[in-house]
């Protein structure tokens, strides 16, 4: 059990180039031996991986799992044993063939090394703002994918996971807010390549470092204007016999919040009875119905009819050695996960391979490969959203039972049913999903180091993805549930195929000059890049099937047969060039320039960027106290500037003039093809730029157990690529261009702790971040700022606007409920919105004073993204037991939902339990306005009644865990033995009412039951090393 | 040792050369679609183009169009009455209530106009700078539709805006933010000579032979409206008579006037240019192909199932009164009449352009109709065969026929095949006609011209010995009936400076207004003034 953080890859990092510095010339020695022995830690626990070093020869192993090693030196050497975060240990062989070392907790080192890009440093030199996580983080958590291990790790990471569908993760990363109106996501490299970063397993996950402002993203440059996101994967150690691991969890999952709705048949009936007589519209169900579903039922609670709970396992394996020149390492994994609602689920493998070797002293070589299968199914593509088996169970109400009498799937009786909407059990018979995804992923770098210190890197790497859809349409019956009667659907069946592939490459040549001199210390690095991307896709529909069973398309009726195709490109070329400059060890400088041409814009490819950065170690100062509580104190600074030249990821051309070919036209009754250039496009487009500046505080405390970072930064984007009106004299009215301006402004707080009570180990890690996004200016042909503003999304629902959040909603404030018809009478005329206002409906603000509701009192009542995030990640131990706590939460942040859910039998749909609290004469203290059927007065304009806090904290993972002691194992082949329980989501803390929190952001708008609900899981689990 | 550094460093360098460090890596090209820079290199690719200017015109069913609702312009005149508010504010035409932010057909007319300019330039300039493989006098035809189609847009923003920007080259969203707006007067030169570009360049069969593409005679007739609608009399009278001169061969009217408006007999000789439509059911034909003007002029809603037009267009007894009588006298001169019996013995064009009572669709009656569900619809018209129900004064009592197919007379659908006549030679006749009496007075040409169209409805001819003023009188009444239902009446009206007496005439409907000082133009769309500020409004609005 370590106490200490293990970043293995830094590890070897820095061991490959210590042993390169120590460069002693290799002429074999005589008098040679073996020396072996275990290295332990300040809690006398073996300490696996900790670096063992024949002093002035090139010459080194590493620990094992067991701490223990074996090396063959000269007799008179002197081993130097170091280990991360422990101070280094110095010991004269002297013919000993033991020597067991136990390393002392070095607290005051900070020699963490950080992968950086293009490169590794030492975390002390940073000069940047950049935060790490390392395996322990991501493993054993029963994670789906790699993206949620961010969640509550990182401060200023948002991670919104929009679904729980199995294989469907839908991650967003948010990485200090929204800096622009367009792809807000940061740029993800996997070992150094754009890859999406759930295709990578978890569990092969060496580190995760997030580059957040523009010094540290800057050699990124075009593409890290939202953040850089650097994946690091597991490699094996030179010289290390094969270790084999293995780890497992089965786990069971469910929906973490489904919404409650009204399923007592009755009382549904007489609540849509009373939504009607509120506005003197006749009842829907007579007293037939009422007593029917009195003594019958069935009170269908659809939710409970399609969401389960099911079963999740994952298998990892992986193989890591090395030989005197070369290293690999060896994995493969499979992920079984069952849907939580019927026939659907996900199966993935994946295996990846790691390898490298020293062609000789001055060459080596690094490459990877690794291939992941995916296979989904499902109903439909997407579970949530419109006409999936979600949306029906949300719509779907009580008074119908999900099967009739003789088990076969019910549909309503409109007779004493009313309309209703169909069962979702019929919507899952009546859509087969399919996909199938691949995707290889291969990389290869060859360093080349002439001399001491410079090492040149070629480095090349593909990414090719395929994916591979079916569609089936089968028929099916459903039998009306009172009179059995059978109505067939689907009757003409239906197929479709899509496939797809993508093929990504990068290639990348880069010099590193790294050379001490006295008390200075310069690293250099200069490179080119370029990376380029090629996808297409076609498929093919038809209808007109004889059975269920014979599914090839080519059997479909000809004559309905469509087929379509698409496709893409990009590529960017990249220079960069990087310069450290560190003076005795205390003044820190770094500059960065950048400068990269893209494929998206057409006069203006080429963007710069440049960024600078300062530290200064305080603490290493004469002056500086050295036995305060106070050990450890750095300042940095920073500002750079950075590119984006995404403005939808899915439009690599709009700065082009381009044509529909869909212009038809006709002469004379035949149809003849017609072309017209439909977007004006804008050759002048170019980069949107970011400057960030970022300033920030480290601190330790009483041996820097207590560790501090207090980060402060303003991130402005000019130039955004927004689409603006333009002169209908043009034949067009808008145009993109680079026209919007947004600010980002917060501050990050990072608190670290660790302290051991004897046996008793304890670390504590929190963050909290404030961030505000803010837009500047949208369109800067106009003068007054107050009409600079975009109003958007359904019946104007959301609002860009100068000075006001990205993101906003924009409706009416609501000022309560009226109570009487006098207060209806003597408050401000509503009658223009709806001419039913009564008693019981919603009072709105008049904002503008003019006696009247109208559009003009619409003001910001919401906005969508989180100001505050905040995360904890608690680890503790006692002797052999371990348990760990995150926690992830973020607040003030809404959505705006009217649709099914949201609102009362929304197109005789069903009813969410709050409505039950609704106004009534004898029930006034509520907030619920009385009921209506779809539109009623609270419908009649966008108002904050719908306006719902999103703010949650919530449980994101609980794991306890066991480790056999090694004594146990010492008769075994097994070296290491690790049991856990582990529980995911299981607690959320929220006042929103439905699904869950964490629920989708679509410009689309939000249909209430949007968005699949995150899975609870919980686990157990086994890692075994051998 | 040197030596071989050297050469991997030579060999790192190649490796960098091999992986295209050179500027075309950047340069990519669309894929699965086209850009203008990489189209047009075959002459169909720019008829392709030129086809595409067309689209401006057809409109879809809820989208704008240049000029695809044309005939709903009778509602903003005496003659009818547009049912809704929002039918493309028709009704704020009507009221002289628009203004610049007013949509619908006053937005329509100025940006559907100027992107059919921008299409059309933009294929000018391909001609311009020739096509590889295409000998520069073959273009000269598509060069001639071209020109022909700039002049129509150009003279009709003209009439509708007055002094308009004038654009005769692609521009871009800069020079667009910069432009004025030109004299009327150097634009309707612009129109003339576009106009007679296309007369010299164009045959009397329309290139490709597909109807719908204008000919020779169609820019002589449009060229002589365009004189006529700025009062060079002489000047219209003169392309005019180039287009009678071909009567018997490339034009003629039409024995059946009702045809022309029933979906069976668009390519009569007598339509010299239509907007096309076909029918979704015809092959390649997508959404948007088809006519939606049959779906808002055919009869409303009823019980039966039997008619499910939008019947947007309600007529008022002005227009049933402008029709005469069989015996060529109006309603109060002719003993004919019978004010019991008013729709019986009339202008057989009055039962040609209207179902009146005793007509029948599917068998049923049509009858007047004053309610629909509950909600006052004051002239409705629909199918019904209980007791008629009386219509409220003002009402006409009939239902719309011009535009409405024979064939299926009652759906609500996009997909009718119905063109929309933009110029027909029965319309050329009246106008050389009208030319001809202010150049000359009612000489016998005049006559001759105006007596085909009343004639060939199976009117008497016209009474002789008329004065000039009489004739030009006749003339316009003639206009009135022979052209109802087209959405000429309001141009008419406009031209002839009559507006603010003639609109606000029907004292029944009320709020009709035309305010003289600023209805003869309409407002320039707000929009394109808060995108260029050098674009100055129109006065008083």
């Amino acid at each position: 059990m370590k106490l200490q953080l293990k970043p293995k890859i830094s590890k070897i990092l820095f061991f490959t180039i210590f042993s390169v510095l120590v460069n002693i010339s290799a002429s074999a020695q005589s008098g040679q031996m073996t020396v072996t022995g275990t290295v332990k830690d300040n809690q006398n626990q073996p300490v696996a991986f900790a670096t063992v070093i024949e002093m002035g020869a090139n010459n080194g192993t590493i620990t094992e799992e067991n701490g223990e090693y074996t090396i063959t030196v000269s007799k008179n050497a002197t081993l130097v044993f170091s280990y991360l975060g422990y101070k280094q240990q110095e010991v004269l062989v002297e013919g000993k063939s033991v020597i067991n070392i136990a390393l002392e907790l070095d607290a005051a080192s900070l020699d963490e090394i950080v992968i950086v890009g293009y490169g590794a440093q030492k975390k002390e030199n940073l000069t940047g703002s950049v935060v790490a996580i390392t395996s322990e983080i991501i493993e054993d958590r029963g994670l789906t994918s790699a993206s949620v291990a961010l969640q509550g790790t990182v401060a200023g990471v948002f991670i919104n996971q929009n679904s729980g569908q199995a294989g469907r993760d839908d991650v967003q990363i948010r990485i200090r807010g929204i800096g622009t109106l367009n792809n807000a996501a940061p740029l993800v490299l996997v070992d150094g390549i754009d890859t999406p970063i759930d295709e990578v397993s978890p569990s092969d996950i060496a580190s995760i470092t997030v580059l957040k402002d523009a010094a540290a993203a800057a050699i990124y440059g075009s593409r890290a204007a939202n953040g850089v996101v650097l994946v690091t994967t597991k490699v094996g150690k030179k010289g290390a016999k094969p270790r084999l691991s293995y780890s497992s969890y089965t786990g069971v999952t469910q929906a973490t919040r489904l919404p409650n709705m009204v399923t007592n048949s009755l009382q549904f009936a007489t609540l849509r009875n009373e939504a009607n007589t509120n506005f003197g519209n006749p009842e829907v169900f007579g007293q037939n119905s009422l007593d029917y579903f009195r003594d019958n039922g069935p009170n269908t609670d659809w939710f409970d009819v399609i969401f389960d709970s099911a079963m999740i396992q994952q298998h990892d394996f992986s193989i890591s050695g090395g030989g005197n020149n070369s290293s690999y390492r060896i994995s493969f994994g499979l992920l079984d996960q069952h849907g939580v609602t019927p026939e659907s689920g996900f199966n993935r493998f994946n295996t990846r391979i790691n390898f490298s070797t020293d062609l000789s002293d001055k060459f080596s070589i690094k490459t990877g490969l690794a291939i992941t299968r995916g296979d989904r199914f499902s109903s439909q593509e997407n579970l949530a959203g419109n006409g999936s088996e979600l949306y029906d169970a949300a719509e779907a109400t009580p008074l119908f039972p999900a099967y009739d009498d003789m088990g076969r799937i019910a549909i309503a009786n409109p007779d004493i049913s009313g309309a209703s909407l169909g069962n979702p059990l019929a919507t899952i018979e009546s859509s087969q999903f399919h996909q199938i995804n691949y995707a290889l992923l291969g990389n290869i770098t060859l360093d080349y180091e002439p001399i001491e210190g410079l090492v040149f890197s070629l480095q090349g790497a593909a990414n090719y993805r395929n994916f591979n859809d079916e569609i089936f349409n089968p028929s099916y019956f459903v039998y009306d549930f009172i009179t059995g009667e059978e109505f067939i659907r689907n009757p003409l069946r239906g197929r479709s195929r899509t496939y797809g592939t993508s093929f990504n490459t990068t290639v990348s040549f880069r010099a590193n000059y790294e050379k001490t001199f006295g008390k200075h210390y310069i690293k250099g690095l200069a490179g080119y890049s370029e990376e380029e991307s090629n996808s297409e896709f076609f498929g093919a529909s038809r209808n007109g099937f004889l059975t269920n069973t014979i599914r090839i398309l080519s059997v479909g009726d000809p004559t309905s047969a469509t087929n379509f195709e698409g496709g893409t490109t990009w590529g960017i070329q990249s220079y960069f060039g990087r310069l450290n400059y560190v003076f005795d060890e205390k003044y820190l400088f770094e500059a960065n320039v950048r400068t990269d041409g893209t494929s998206r814009f057409a006069n203006d490819k080429w963007g710069i960027f440049p960024s600078f950065s300062a530290g200064w170690l305080v603490s290493k100062e004469n002056f500086f106290p050295k036995s305060g509580v106070l050990n450890f104190l750095k300042l940095r600074a920073s500002w750079g500037q950075l590119g984006n030249q995404i403005a939808n990821p899915n439009d690599d051309f709009i700065y082009a003039r381009q044509l529909s070919l869909s212009e038809t036209y006709n002469f004379g009754g035949s149809v003849v093809p017609g072309v017209a250039q439909t977007t004006l496009g804008n050759p002048d487009l170019t980069w949107e730029t970011t400057s960030v500046t970022n300033l920030a505080l480290e601190m330790g405390l009483w041996n820097s157990s207590l560790k501090l970072t207090a980060e402060y930064f303003i991130r402005d984007t000019e130039d955004i690529l927004f689409t603006v009106p333009v002169s209908s004299l043009t034949g067009f009215s808008n145009v993109i261009a680079n026209s919007a301006n947004i600010e980002n402004k917060g501050w990050e707080l990072g608190l670290n702790y660790r302290k051991n009570f004897g046996d008793f180990r304890l670390s504590f890690d929190g963050n909290v971040t404030h961030v505000t996004s803010d837009v500047v200016m949208l369109n800067p042909n106009i003068e007054t700022g107050s009409e600079d503003r975009f109003i958007y999304g359904i019946d104007g629902r959301r609002i860009l606007e100068r000075g006001s959040p990205v993101n906003s909603f924009y409706g009416v404030e609501v000022a309560g409920i009226f109570q009487s018809q006098e207060e209806i009478d003597s408050a401000p005329d509503h009658s223009f919105l709806n001419p039913n206002f009564g008693p019981g409906d919603l009072r709105f603000v008049d904002q503008n004073n003019d006696g009247v509701i109208n559009q003009e009192d619409r003001t910001l009542i919401g906005k969508e993204d989180p100001t505050w995030l905040f995360g904890a990640n608690i680890n503790m131990s006692y002797k052999n037991l371990d348990l760990s706590v995150i926690i992830s939460g973020a607040a003030d942040f809404d959505s705006y939902s009217t649709a099914e859910i949201a609102r009362p039998f929304f197109s005789n749909a069903s009813l969410e339990k709050r409505w039950v609290n609704r106004w009534t004469p004898t029930n006034t203290e509520t907030n619920i306005p009385r009921l209506f059927f779809t539109d009623g007065p609270a419908t009649s304009i966008n108002n904050a009644f719908w306006i719902l806090d999103r703010s949650y904290v919530r449980l994101k993972n609980v794991q306890l865990g066991y480790t056999l002691p090694t004594s146990m194992l010492d008769k075994t082949f097994i070296s290491k033995c690790r049991v856990y329980l582990s529980g995911s989501n299981l607690i959320t803390w929220t006042k929103f009412p439905y699904f869950d929190p964490e629920r989708p952001k679509s410009n689309t708008e939000d249909r209430g039951q949007d968005g699949f609900p995150n899975l609870s899981v919980v686990a157990v689990g086994l890692n075994l090393s051998f | 040792m040197k030596k071989k550094y050297l050469l991997i460093l030579v060999a790192f360098g190649f490796a960098c050369l091999n992986i295209q460090c050179d500027s075309e890596f950047i340069e990519r090209t669309p894929l699965g679609t086209s850009t203008v820079e990489s189209f047009y290199n075959t002459e169909d690719e720019l008829v392709f183009g030129i086809n595409g200017v067309y689209q401006t015109f057809q409109g879809d069913w809820w989208g704008g169009a240049f000029v695809h609702l044309q005939p709903h312009m009778e509602g903003a005149t005496e003659n009818g009455k547009i049912c809704c508010d929002w039918e493309y504010e028709v009704v704020a035409i009507a009221k002289g209530t628009l203004n610049s932010t007013t949509g619908g057909f006053v937005l329509w007319k100025w940006v559907y106009g100027y992107q059919a300019i921008s299409r059309i330039n933009q294929l000018l300039q391909v001609i311009e700078n020739g096509i590889q493989g295409v000998d520069n006098s073959d273009l000269a035809k598509w060069e001639g539709e071209l020109k022909f189609l700039r002049g129509f847009v150009y003279s009709q923003l003209i009439f509708h805006y007055g002094d308009v920007p004038l654009i005769i080259n692609p521009l871009t969203p800069v020079e667009a933010a910069q432009l004025t707006r030109d004299p009327k007067e150097d634009v309707l030169n612009q129109v003339i000579s576009d106009f007679n570009f296309a007369i010299a360049n164009l045959e009397t069969t329309p290139n490709r032979g597909e109807f719908g593409r204008p000919t020779k005679q169609a820019a002589y007739a449009f060229l002589g409206k365009t004189y006529l609608y700025n009062d060079r009399w002489s000047e219209a009278q003169a392309a005019f008579q180039e287009v009678l001169n071909l009567e018997g061969g490339a034009v003629s009217l039409d024995p059946d006037f009702e045809s022309l408006f029933r979906g069976k007999n668009e390519q009569s000789l007598e339509i010299l240019f239509s907007v096309q439509y076909v029918g979704q059911g015809q092959v390649g034909a997508g959404s948007g192909e088809g006519s939606f003007i049959q779906t808002h002029y055919a009869i409303g809603n009823n019980p039966d199932g039997l008619g499910s037009g939008w019947q947007s267009l309600l007529h008022t007894d002005k227009m049933r009164d402008a029709f005469y009588m069989i015996d060529g006298l109006p309603i109060d001169q002719s003993p004919l009449y019978d004010t019991d019996s008013v729709f019986l013995r009339r202008d057989p064009r009055l039962g040609m352009t209207f179902q009146v009572p005793g007509y029948k669709i599917v068998g049923s009656e049509v009858v007047p109709y004053s309610t629909f569900r509950g909600f006052p619809v004051e002239e409705s018209w629909i199918v019904n065969q209980g007791n008629p129900v009386s219509s409220i004064p003002g009402a006409a009592g009939m239902g719309t026929k011009k535009w409405v197919t024979e064939f299926d007379e009652t759906s609500f659908s996009d997909d009718f095949s119905q063109d929309l006549i933009l110029m027909r030679y029965a319309d050329v006749l009246l106008m050389y006609a009208e030319a001809r009496n202010e150049n000359t007075g009612p000489d016998a040409q005049v006559y001759n011209a105006v007596n085909k169209v009343r004639t060939r409805a199976g009117m008497p001819s016209f009474p002789t010995a008329l004065s000039k003023d009489e004739m030009r009188e006749e003339i316009r009444h003639e206009r009135n009936v022979e052209l109802a239902v087209e959405g000429i009446r309001y141009s008419d009206l406009i031209r002839w400076r009559i507006a603010e007496t003639v609109i606000p005439s029907i004292p029944y409907i009320v709020n009709r207004s035309f305010d003289p000082s600023k209805n003869y133009l309409w407002p320039i769309p707000q929009s394109t003034i808060d995108t260029n500020p050098n674009i100055m409004q129109n006065p008083n609005y």
